[in-house]
């Protein structure tokens, strides 16, 4: 094969000039730190970049929902658990009324505690979250409880999604937990009013072991949701950790993966350019006198 | 018997003949760096020979009567210049390609924390946080905030793809410019190497400027070439005439965008080449991103705007549509919203605490509402798909690369100049040149014998 001077030089050049291509991709990928710069660098990787930050930025949210979700419980459950010492005194209040011994004027002074109890009670039903009233359901930015009672329906489910499409309810209804116990405090202040030894023992009483009852329900029902959200929680931050990690994977360069590559292509570059200083330099007129 | 001065007559052709030898060694060395030259050699050949009669035992004998140019021949392989065409005609084709698509993913920007993947998450954020809050008119203004974000970021992305089909459109423009200066400069090429050809000469400059011509239109419009009669060619483009002998027709391109045989009712319809790679670009594959864009915007549009009408705003009033526009042209957040964010019916029986409709709404992206994907699978296909197309023209262009080096790295070590070759060719003739001198200088040497020492017989 006849080999030409303009062959070397433009073989020479072709070669130096893909040594300087990798060359640049590679420390362009070492001083961005990323393998993945345009989708035509790996399509298949781009779909899963885009997927997981994408995750990780819903994981984000959920994590958000789940923690406000938490304080709401945190808040619900402190008032529930405040309702049911309440309702604990109201009954001692309706055992002692019970007692004969204490006469008529006794029976005022528990009538009267029973009244602050009743107060506190629809203090507790006005328990709010932020400026939100955790007890009326969807209408949160109505008072619940005046000093009738409640006040509407107290319907509907508040709910956080917690996971992709998992919603759990925050809320519970004051008509279902408050309002039970402030109706069992109205009929034991008739009751002691009244003198009916009989209705403390019988109707009163049962109703207040009716609150408790409810009041206990409610409580261990959001204990068992705070555990849900926190195993949730658990899982979020697994779900995010791991797709950081696969993320960093499929997005970022390998630096000792890129740093050795990055050495091999310098010293082909040296030596593409080396072999082409020495045989581009002599022709036959160099040996001619 | 011949004459005395014959052999100065012989080593007078020998002369011209090595010093035309010289010469095209020279040429050659001149052009060692030429585009497109192919290098010449000189073909020697005998002169007539000279019949003698009764010079000797035999009745005639034949003298020879020196060397003369018979020709001087470009070398040049007719296969590789058609390979080496064809190749230029895909290359150009698919860096077109290349080029036009690398625009296309730096416009999209993805994968990062700045397109509209990001965009589609902040937007789908604020409703989750609607959703906890839809009391609260801060989240309900971020909420107008992100929407208005997401439909400025649906027609920007529009947008710089329509810009872009207008720049290819002015590639295009300046390419045809190009291809018609080309084929007129090839027509005038044609004429004037048929006059040589009919003259007798060969005109070997003018071919490979001929070359050169029809590989640059292989390169730029896919044009097909053929050879015609006297070394003229013969071009077409799309099937049609571009040049023939010395007459070339001229290509226009349209208001509409199409190209046309200027003076003829016929459409030009390049198959390879870069004008190819732009129009397959404009015409098919920008056009399908745009309304793979739209489609996506029309989607959300109307998801959004069905969830929200189903909802109640934060005075108990039904929802009205969210999003007004019906695709990434012209998508943006309804006035009425902008102006109110209460209006937004995040709400789905009235009553304020209630955030189940935003809920519903944040499911936008899950819902599979873009033809039967979610809006981020579709999105994803989209991007996806972007890259399979750039990765496909970068690994096909850079084959007809190697194709190209591969074929010319062949044609150089046919046609091209050695240096070495053509120094020593130099020697080669001026040695001979020198011998014919002395030539000379024998026949010189013996006539002086003749004329100044013969007849001198007795003085």
């Amino acid at each position: 094969m006849r080999v030409t001077d303009s062959m070397m030089v433009n073989r020479f050049l072709s070669d130096v000039m893909q040594n300087r291509k990798a060359l640049t991709e590679l420390q362009h990928r070492m001083s961005s730190g990323r393998q993945i710069r345009f989708p035509s660098d790996n399509p298949v990787g781009t779909v899963n970049a885009l997927r997981l930050r994408s995750k990780i930025a819903q994981t984000e949210r959920f994590s958000a929902n789940i923690k406000e979700a938490q304080d709401w419980l945190t808040t619900t459950e402190y008032a529930v658990s405040t309702a049911l010492s309440y309702v604990m005194r109201v009954k001692e209040l309706a055992v002692g009324g019970v007692n004969g011994a204490i006469g008529e004027a006794g029976r005022q002074a528990m009538a009267q505690e029973a009244a602050v109890i009743r107060d506190g009670l629809i203090q507790t039903g006005n328990t709010t979250h932020g400026d939100r009233y955790v007890f009326g359901g969807h209408s949160t930015l109505t008072k619940p409880f005046e000093a009738s009672g409640a006040v509407g329906t107290h319907a509907g489910d508040i709910n956080r999604e917690v996971g992709d499409g998992v919603l759990v309810k925050i809320n519970v209804s004051g008509i279902d937990t408050i309002q039970p116990a402030i109706l069992a405090v109205d009929s034991l202040i008739q009751a002691l009013n009244d003198a009916d030894i009989a209705a403390l023992s019988g109707t009163v009483m049962e109703s207040i072991e009716s609150v408790i009852d409810t009041l206990t329900a409610t409580l261990s029902e959001l204990g068992g949701r705070m555990v849900q959200l926190s195993l949730t929680q658990e899982r979020q931050q697994l779900v995010k950790l791991s797709s950081e990690q696969l993320l960093s994977e499929t997005e970022n360069a390998d630096f000792a993966e890129t740093v050795t590559l990055f050495k091999a292509q310098e010293y082909a570059y040296q030596a593409a350019l080396s072999a082409g200083a020495r045989i581009i330099q002599p022709s036959l007129l160099d040996y001619l006198r | 018997m011949t004459s005395q001065f014959f052999g100065i007559e012989i080593a007078r052709r020998a002369m011209d003949a090595q010093r035309r030898a010289m010469e095209v060694a020279g040429h050659n060395i001149a052009n060692a760096n030429t585009r497109g030259y192919s290098r010449q050699r000189v073909s020697m050949t005998t002169t007539p020979p000279l019949v003698l009669h009764g010079a000797g035992e035999r009745e005639t004998i034949q003298v020879g009567t020196g060397v003369r140019i018979e020709d001087i021949r470009r070398i040049r392989n007719a296969f590789l210049d058609f390979q080496a065409r064809k190749a230029q005609a895909m290359l150009g084709q698919w860096q077109t390609r290349e080029q036009i698509l690398s625009e296309v993913e730096a416009l999209i920007n993805e994968p990062s924390e700045a397109g509209l993947r990001s965009v589609l998450d902040q937007f789908w954020e604020s409703l989750q946080e609607l959703a906890n809050n839809p009391e609260s008119r801060a989240v309900r203004t971020t909420v107008i905030k992100q929407a208005g974000s997401l439909a400025v970021a649906f027609r920007h992305h529009r947008q710089v793809l329509t810009e872009l089909v207008s720049s290819i459109n002015l590639s295009i423009e300046a390419k045809i410019g190009e291809i018609n200066a080309t084929a007129r400069q090839l027509a005038a090429v044609n004429e004037q190497i048929q006059r040589a050809v009919v003259a007798g000469q060969s005109p070997n400059d003018l071919m490979d400027e001929r070359d050169r011509l029809v590989e640059q239109l292989a390169k730029s419009a896919g044009a097909v070439s053929m050879p015609s009669k006297n070394h003229t060619v013969h071009v077409l483009v799309g099937g049609g005439v571009l040049v023939s002998g010395n007459n070339f027709q001229q290509i226009e391109l349209l208001s509409d965008g199409t190209l046309k045989w200027q003076g003829l009712a016929l459409s030009v319809k390049p198959e390879a080449g870069q004008i190819a790679g732009y129009l397959q670009m404009r015409d098919h594959v920008i056009p399908s991103l745009i309304g793979d864009i739209d489609t996506l915007a029309a989607s959300v549009i109307s998801y959004m705007n069905a969830t929200h009408r189903s909802g109640f705003d934060r005075d108990g009033n039904p929802g009205e549509d969210f999003f007004v526009g019906s695709g990434a042209w012209d998508i943006a957040v309804s006035p009425v919203l902008a102006g109110n964010p209460d209006r937004i019916a995040a709400s789905g029986t009235g009553d304020v605490g209630d955030g189940s409709v935003a809920l519903r709404m944040a499911r936008f992206r899950q819902e599979p509402i873009v033809s039967g994907a979610s809006v981020d699978d579709f999105f994803r296909g989209f991007i996806a798909g972007i890259g399979v197309l750039s990765q496909e023209a970068k690994r096909l262009s850079e084959n007809q690369m190697l194709l190209v080096e591969q074929i010319e790295y062949q044609r150089e070590s046919i046609s091209g100049v050695s240096l070495d070759e053509e120094v020593a060719e130099l020697l080669k003739y001026q040695h001979a040149f020198n011998a014919a001198a002395r030539v000379i200088n024998s026949f010189d040497e013996m006539l002086e014998v003749i004329i100044e020492r013969m007849g001198r017989v007795g003085r």
